[in-house]
């Protein structure tokens, strides 16, 4: 019987929008849930906290029961043990970054000298040594994530909910965060939930993804699962970037990066090492038979599904990962696109970002 | 921080300076004519009687009992106010905001109808041999419930101006509501606080109205520094512009007070 | 219709032009405060006799008023409930010759529901509670003199004064806050000018003041001198001390 994680039953009405999930992570499982803004993510992580309560529903987490309508049960947040990151964080302000990460520990009954120490603890653990006597506003964007995830993780909670954790990062210190937030929650064995409105985050950070769409779950499920069985359109958009961890070369300019037993060719100038390679399904061209010319990335592979979106068609490929390729209908007519069939998947380097 | 000139630098048009002058002028040449009227020795003199000194310590003794009380039972509806959500709750704050309209005369009138002798609460508690008309209690009342608005509406727009997210963080990191309200919301809201405080202060140092109503006028017992102004001014203006001098000192030194002690407080901007 | 009109025209500019037709003025009358309903209605016939004229009554404390006077306010007649306060602005220039136009006495009211105060001497006894006015207020001066005439009589043991001192809880500004707060019954007694009991006959009893212990209030009336209503303050003057005024004085209990 594997250990429970958390479990998060919910429906809830607020106005004209009405949520209905279903939903568990596993101890060290990391869910990204995902939807369009206004879709619920935010009020999810706001019922698992206890910040609101559901029409009807059942909160529990590691066994413990945090709320159970049919019982009348719900337990003050102060009550659960939620390590809640906030987007823009919620630092405190008039506290230092010291005192903000001691507040959880003294809050719960730490003495000021022990809650000072556990607080340092988690603040060179997570790299913000220097910061630490600073007051919260002369901090840097990656460094006040930090600081957040620090606070909610002194607390010692039993499950981890990152709202938006990148959103007010710029474009190039997301990443880098990104990569750092991965590695971090790969060690976790929290059951973490993290909401975002981006792809990218969903499929670099989620060992499974949760598709929230106007206050249901559209689908969960692995990547693979949601590409090869989308069950709403935007399920497949989201599903379809084509995102890999890759090995990336040291050096400069066009270089090799290491997805599986496959190898790209990509642009990764500075990177190297562990990363991300990404490329959108417009991107890949496919041919019957292996392309001459610029495109350096072609792969043999065999169709797996076929699907019709609005105005294409979205072809899952496996060629030794599943790729997804949009081609438009008149192509597939020529290309006599069916399941099973053996074609080339082909993106050029120039297509495929890097990211640390 | 100085701010010379406009946002960007740019001097302000000569306009606006004599556009502000009127008002400035205003308040400040009847407040500059008292300082005028009476001479340092006479002033001396006068702020020396024992009326005057008699009004003097009882108004401090009374406005700060009354600006403490505020605060303590203020503070709570202030935070009802700012964080409640229940219907009724504009009913609630614009009964609270009442004192301020309604003129102090009448505020002194409503206290006799509830506490006097006679009155709906009064007429109970004289059963117990308690009455509070003529009393320095009634004095307290009185500046209570006229100085109350100010506190609790400064009180309340700086709590409503502390981030609810970060009261709902301090929760989820295990703070309960008490925790919570000392350890974020308080020191969050700590200027508008101290604001309140003054004003409530500086108002109930000016109370006349209600007082002399609900508490009447007898030095050393209900006389306060404005009631003795009063008494004063209907035979000895020399001694009535005194009393008048001392209280725009205090009032004066609360202002100057309050600005140094926000200074000292001011947060690093977020 | 036009002829009509424009006769209607020139009546109104001759009038604005200052002709033969009498302007209206407004008088100011400064009057103690417990001449408020005698003078009102002095005021009301006056206003009758000398149709156009206003007549814009202040009521207050005779102390008050004296000091706005002092300080420069506009008033045409000044009406006090003492002489101490007419003879000081006449000393200043301020007020011409004043006559006296009314008498009045004091008078102890206590509430008409469940007094503890029956006869006078109970006003010494302690727990009583007793208003009085100001000592700078006329009323609160005889009130002064009152209690020492009886205190020197020794007709109710010793100390009668300040027996009755210390029962005082309060010093008001006017005679008619002492005679409200008794009314209310917020006080067990008050001292009031007899005039003034009797506009509250529901609300308050009377404990007399015997003669001989009672002072007689003169009332002085004045025209001011710095008036610009002239004319109009001899005539509001003369009327108070003509035959109707002094019939509606009577009437609220003043004495001649």
């Amino acid at each position: 019987m594997p250990e429970p994680g958390l479990e998060l039953e919910a429906e809830l009405a607020i106005g004209a929008f009405s949520l209905d999930v279903r939903l568990s992570v596993a101890p060290g499982e990391t869910v990204v849930l995902v939807g369009p803004s206004g879709a619920g993510k935010s009020t999810c992580l706001d019922v698992i906290a206890g910040l609101r309560r559901p029409g009807s529903g059942r909160v529990a987490c590691r066994g413990e029961v945090w709320c159970d309508t049919s019982r009348g049960l719900h337990l003050p947040p102060e009550k659960r043990r939620v390590g809640l990151v906030f987007q823009d964080y919620a630092l405190f302000p008039h506290l230092s970054v010291l005192a903000n990460v001691a507040y959880g520990p003294s809050s719960r009954g730490l003495g000021a000298q022990d809650a000072r120490r556990k607080a340092r603890q988690w603040i060179e653990r997570l790299g913000l040594a220097d910061a630490k006597g600073r007051p919260v506003s002369g901090l840097s964007g990656g460094q006040r994530q930090r600081v957040a995830l620090a606070r909610a993780l002194a607390a010692q909670p039993r499950v981890l909910l990152l709202d938006e954790p990148f959103g007010s990062l710029d474009v190039t210190t997301r990443g880098a965060v990104r990569s750092e937030l991965r590695a971090f929650l790969l060690e976790c064995d929290l059951p973490t939930l993290l909401v975002s409105h981006d792809p990218v985050d969903a499929l670099a950070l989620g060992d499974r993804i949760a598709v929230l769409e106007a206050g249901r779950l559209s689908q969960v499920g692995t990547r693979d699962e949601l590409l090869s069985r989308p069950r709403t359109p935007f399920v497949a958009e989201l599903a379809g970037v084509n995102l890999y961890r890759a090995e990336l070369a040291p050096g400069r300019g066009l270089k090799e990066a290491r997805v599986g037993a496959l190898s790209f060719q990509v642009l990764g100038d500075d990177a190297q090492g562990p990363s991300f390679v990404v490329f959108a399904p417009a991107e890949v061209s496919l041919s019957e038979a292996q392309l001459p010319g610029s495109a350096r990335n072609s792969f043999p592979g065999r169709v797996v599904s076929v699907l019709p979106l609005p105005d294409r068609l979205r072809v899952v490929l496996d060629v030794g990962v599943l790729i997804a390729a949009d081609v438009t209908r008149e192509a597939a007519g020529t290309l006599g696109l069916a399941s099973g069939r053996s074609l080339w998947a082909s993106v050029k380097a120039t297509a495929i970002r890097v990211y640390a | 921080m100085t701010r010379e000139g406009g946002q960007h630098g740019e001097p302000l048009p000569r306009g606006l300076w004599l556009a502000s002058a009127p008002l400035a002028l205003f308040i400040g040449v009847p407040l500059l004519a008292l300082l005028f009227v009476v001479s340092p020795a006479d002033l001396a003199r006068h702020l020396t009687s024992r009326m005057v000194l008699g009004a003097l310590w009882l108004t401090l003794k009374t406005t700060l009992i009354a600006t403490s009380l505020v605060v303590l039972v203020g503070t709570p509806l202030a935070f009802v106010l700012a964080r409640g959500s229940f219907r009724g709750r504009e009913l609630l704050d614009t009964i609270v905001d009442l004192p301020i309209t309604i003129p102090p005369v009448v505020a002194g009138v409503a206290l006799l109808l509830a506490f006097g002798r006679r009155g709906l609460i009064g007429r109970q508690l004289e059963a117990f041999g308690i009455a509070i008309p003529f009393t320095s209690v009634a004095v307290v009342m009185a500046q209570v419930f006229i100085a109350s608005p100010f506190f609790v509406k400064a009180a309340r727009a700086g709590m409503e101006a502390v981030d609810a997210r970060l009261e709902a963080a301090a929760r989820t990191l295990g703070a309960g509501r008490w925790r919570v309200f000392w350890t974020i919301t308080v020191p969050l809201a700590r200027p508008a606080l101290l604001s309140g405080v003054v004003l409530a202060w500086a108002r109930a140092l000016s109370e006349f109205g209600a007082t002399i109503m609900f508490a009447g006028n007898l030095p050393g017992r209900t006389q306060t520094l404005t009631l003795a102004v009063m008494s004063a001014l209907e035979g000895d203006l020399e001694s009535a512009v005194a009393v008048s001098v001392l209280s725009l000192g205090l009032a004066v030194m609360a202002l100057l007070g309050a600005k140094w002690l926000a200074g000292q407080w001011r947060m690093p901007v977020a | 219709m036009r002829g009509t009109s424009i006769v209607t025209l020139s009546a109104a500019l001759a009038a604005a032009l200052g002709a033969p037709i009498a302007a209206a003025e407004t008088v100011r009358v400064f009057a103690a405060a417990s001449l408020t309903e005698a003078f009102r209605e002095v005021a009301a016939l006056y206003e009758q006799q000398h149709a156009g004229d206003t007549v814009e009554l202040n009521f207050a404390g005779s102390q008050v008023l004296r000091t706005q006077i002092e300080q420069g306010a506009a008033a045409d007649v000044f009406a006090s409930s003492d002489l101490v306060h007419a003879d000081a602005l006449v000393a200043a220039g301020l007020l011409g010759p004043h006559r006296v136009f009314a008498r009045n006495r004091l008078v102890v009211v206590v509430p008409a529901v469940s007094p503890k105060v029956s006869r006078l001497q109970d006003v010494a006894r302690p727990g009583v509670k007793v208003l009085v006015a100001g000592p700078t207020v006329p009323v609160g001066r005889y009130t002064a003199q009152v209690l020492a005439k009886l205190g020197s009589a020794g007709l109710y043991g010793d100390d009668f004064q300040g027996r009755v001192q210390a029962n005082v809880v309060s010093q008001e500004t006017n005679v008619r806050a002492v005679l409200a707060k008794v009314a209310l019954g917020e006080a067990d007694a008050g001292v009031v000018y007899v005039t003034d009991a009797a506009t509250a006959v529901q609300k308050v009893r009377t404990i007399d003041i015997p003669e001989r212990y009672n002072i007689v209030a003169e009332y002085p009336i004045g025209r001011v001198t710095k008036s610009d209503a002239a004319a109009q303050a001899k005539a509001f003057v003369d009327l108070v001390l003509g035959p109707d005024g002094q019939a509606i004085l009577r009437k609220y209990g003043f004495a001649q």
